[in-house]
């Protein structure tokens, strides 16, 4: 008797601690008419997004925001069936605000964002640029001292360039276009993904190379020299590099990305929500988020004012701008759930 | 543990005498709270689960054919069960001696042995995972030993063997103290009776004391093969995505492409299996008991 509900109270205490965590995280106070509720991927980075955007928005008008996060899709939808919405301005992925428009996400009212302030290209129905991010190879200068790499293809030629790699927790911020601009592909002809082509080239690093399960990690990683070259993200370069890791960008392909603000379907303060992208969307806001958060601004004719090691992993001076191959967030949000299903199929087999 | 469970039974004859049925209808009233509980929290959202598996996107049994051809889940649920035994088989191996060891010290030593069982209990689960964080990772301790004594580059983070390293001394206190406290009850006594019918020490134990001690393993395996099966954070920090286990899976269906549908049949699955085992393992000690019974207490 004892060994039976043993077993049985144990296991349902488990299962119950679970629910209820989960539940608790679900519930949340809901924002009155005067508040906004911000959602974005927590500290630090959310931290210098209040300073750079809600702190002089709040001063102008009055207008309180209350900080959540972090971003959760999963949540976002599960709030949006449920009628239960206490999110107003969310900072997500432009391939999600592409994917979830008009169904999870609310269509923006350009009548109050100015959306000629974006790059061509970048401006969703249901989402513009939070900020622009780029994906740089980076190598161990240390490792490579005698045998530098120069190009992208390095770092897929295991063979001229032996050592461990290091690739970004999602597929969508452009392993596959560094895959597929090392095998020869030209920039404009990039898109559509060509998905076989991508996961042959992949196919020979896969074993030396540590397919990172969160930012966090890859800085780490990074830091600890666990790995001797990687495909990395911007501001995770830039901790990185402030924290002492010697590794050296390579400028031959960068490709850069970007964030949208989106408002959840049937947030509860809509009209401030969409006060508040505009507000973000100005010069100065954006370039204080650039250089507190070691980001790219909105727009090229904002110069944030960088330091010395921002300014190693800028990718939008004279001298690398050339380098830049933008991601096609339009493609991503149609084909996100398809090649996100064959890449972890991929990985896992 | 079997007395102190009869001893209120027999208290409580003359009160119930006394009293009539009432106290009966009492006892259910102090079921609810907890059944309640176990209702909102426990089964509705689990019954939701099951439930959006067979509609979320179409309905039908859409969402457990597309796990038998995705290329990826039925792989993942394999590699989750082989894992899952061979955690709970080592767990065993480990724990066996260490609770016989238990039973045969003194008062003072059980007691340190018991706390140090318990200690990993009284750590905080995050702070042991990054302790095997650290061990197992390029250039630590683990890689630099099996260098040393000739086994170059061996690095267990994120590799099955390495999140099955960890689990098994996360799972180490919930084999040994089922296995303790059915060990604790077996009557001694019936090895020197083997002894003095002519067997040897080691055939006594492996004849008499082993199928005794059975109930004990049986319940610490599924325990720790049930919770094994969908632990979540040690794999999710010590393993990698090329080595996924299930849970990992199913948490990544519902935050990246959020899957919910697909997220649940998984689930189900994971949760059919679970009972099986359940089920197989409450069957087995059924028979195992009742012969530990007849033996053991009387």
């Amino acid at each position: 008797m004892r060994l039976n509900t043993g077993i049985r109270t144990r296991a349902i205490a488990a299962g119950l601690a679970v629910t209820t965590a989960a539940a608790c995280s679900i519930g949340s106070p809901s924002a009155g008419s005067d508040s906004l509720t911000f959602v974005s991927t927590g500290s630090p980075f959310q931290d210098y997004q209040k300073q750079a955007w809600q702190d002089p928005f709040t001063a102008q008008t009055k207008l309180k925001i209350r900080n959540d996060g972090p971003v959760d899709e999963a949540k976002m939808r599960t709030m949006v069936e449920a009628k239960k919405v206490t999110w107003d301005v969310v900072d997500t992925s432009a391939a999600a605000a592409e994917q979830y428009c008009g169904k999870y996400v609310e269509k923006l009212d350009f009548s109050v964002i100015d959306q000629s302030v974006f790059p061509k290209g970048t401006v969703g129905q249901c989402g513009v640029p939070a900020y622009f991010y780029s994906l740089i190879f980076m190598f161990d200068k240390k490792k490579y001292a005698s045998n530098q790499p120069k190009t992208i293809a390095d770092f897929f030629d295991v063979k001229k360039f032996p050592g461990r790699r290091i690739v970004p927790p999602e597929i969508a911020v452009g392993l596959l276009e560094a895959a597929l601009l090392a095998d020869g592909v030209p920039r404009d002809k990039l898109y559509p993904l060509d998905l076989d082509r991508a996961f042959r080239k992949l196919e020979p690093i896969k074993k030396v190379t540590t397919f990172a399960k969160t930012y966090g990690q890859m800085q780490q990683m990074l830091v600890d020299r666990q790995v001797d070259m990687g495909l990395v993200l911007s501001a995770r370069a830039y901790q990185a590099l402030k924290a002492g890791a010697p590794f050296e960008p390579v400028w031959d392909k960068t490709i850069v990305n970007w964030d949208d603000l989106v408002v959840p379907k049937d947030a509860p303060n809509k009209e401030q929500a969409m006060k508040f992208i505009a507000f973000a969307s100005k010069a100065k806001p954006s370039a204080d988020l650039a250089a507190l958060a070691s980001v790219q601004p909105i727009n090229e004719n904002i110069t944030p004012n960088y330091n010395e090691v921002q300014q190693r992993v800028n990718p939008f001076t004279p001298d690398r701008r050339a380098s830049v191959v933008r991601s096609d967030s339009a493609w991503w949000g149609k084909n996100f759930d398809r090649v996100t299903a064959r890449y972890t199929a991929w990985l896992a087999g | 543990m079997t007395t102190t469970t009869t001893t209120p039974a027999v208290t409580a004859v003359p009160t119930r005498g006394r009293e009539g049925p009432r106290p009966r209808g009492r006892a259910a009233l102090f079921i609810l709270p907890a059944a309640a509980l176990l209702l909102v929290f426990f089964f509705y959202p689990i019954a939701t689960i099951v439930w959006r598996s067979f509609t979320e996107p179409h309905a039908g049994l859409g969402n457990y054919t597309a796990l038998l051809h995705d290329g990826v889940s039925v792989k993942v649920l394999v590699r989750t069960l082989v894992t899952a035994l061979i955690v709970a088989v080592s767990t065993l191996l480990i724990a066996y001696p260490y609770a016989y060891a238990m039973t045969k010290v003194g008062a003072r030593a059980r007691g340190v042995l018991t706390v140090i069982v318990l200690l990993p209990f009284w750590t905080s689960l995050m702070a042991r995972n990054f302790a095997w964080y650290m061990l197992e990772q390029r250039g630590g301790p683990i890689e630099r030993f099996l260098g040393a004594i000739g086994f170059d580059g061996v690095v267990l983070l994120g590799t099955v063997a390495g999140v099955a390293l960890a689990m098994v001394q996360v799972m180490l206190p919930f084999m040994v103290l089922p296995l303790y406290s059915g060990m604790e009850g077996i009557d001694r006594r019936l090895l020197d009776a083997a002894g003095s019918l002519g067997a040897p020490r080691w055939r006594a134990f492996a004849r008499v004391y082993v199928p005794l001690s059975v109930p004990g393993m049986l319940s610490g395996f599924s325990l720790v093969f049930i919770m094994t099966l969908g632990f979540y954070i040690t794999p999710a920090l010590l393993g990698s995505p090329q080595q996924s286990l299930i849970s990992q899976v199913i948490g990544d269906r519902v935050s990246r492409l959020l899957d919910f549908g697909g997220a649940g049949a998984l689930g189900s699955v994971l949760l059919t299996v679970t009972l099986l085992v359940l089920f197989a393992v409450s069957r087995f000690a059924g028979s195992s008991r009742a012969l530990g019974k007849a033996v053991g207490n009387d």
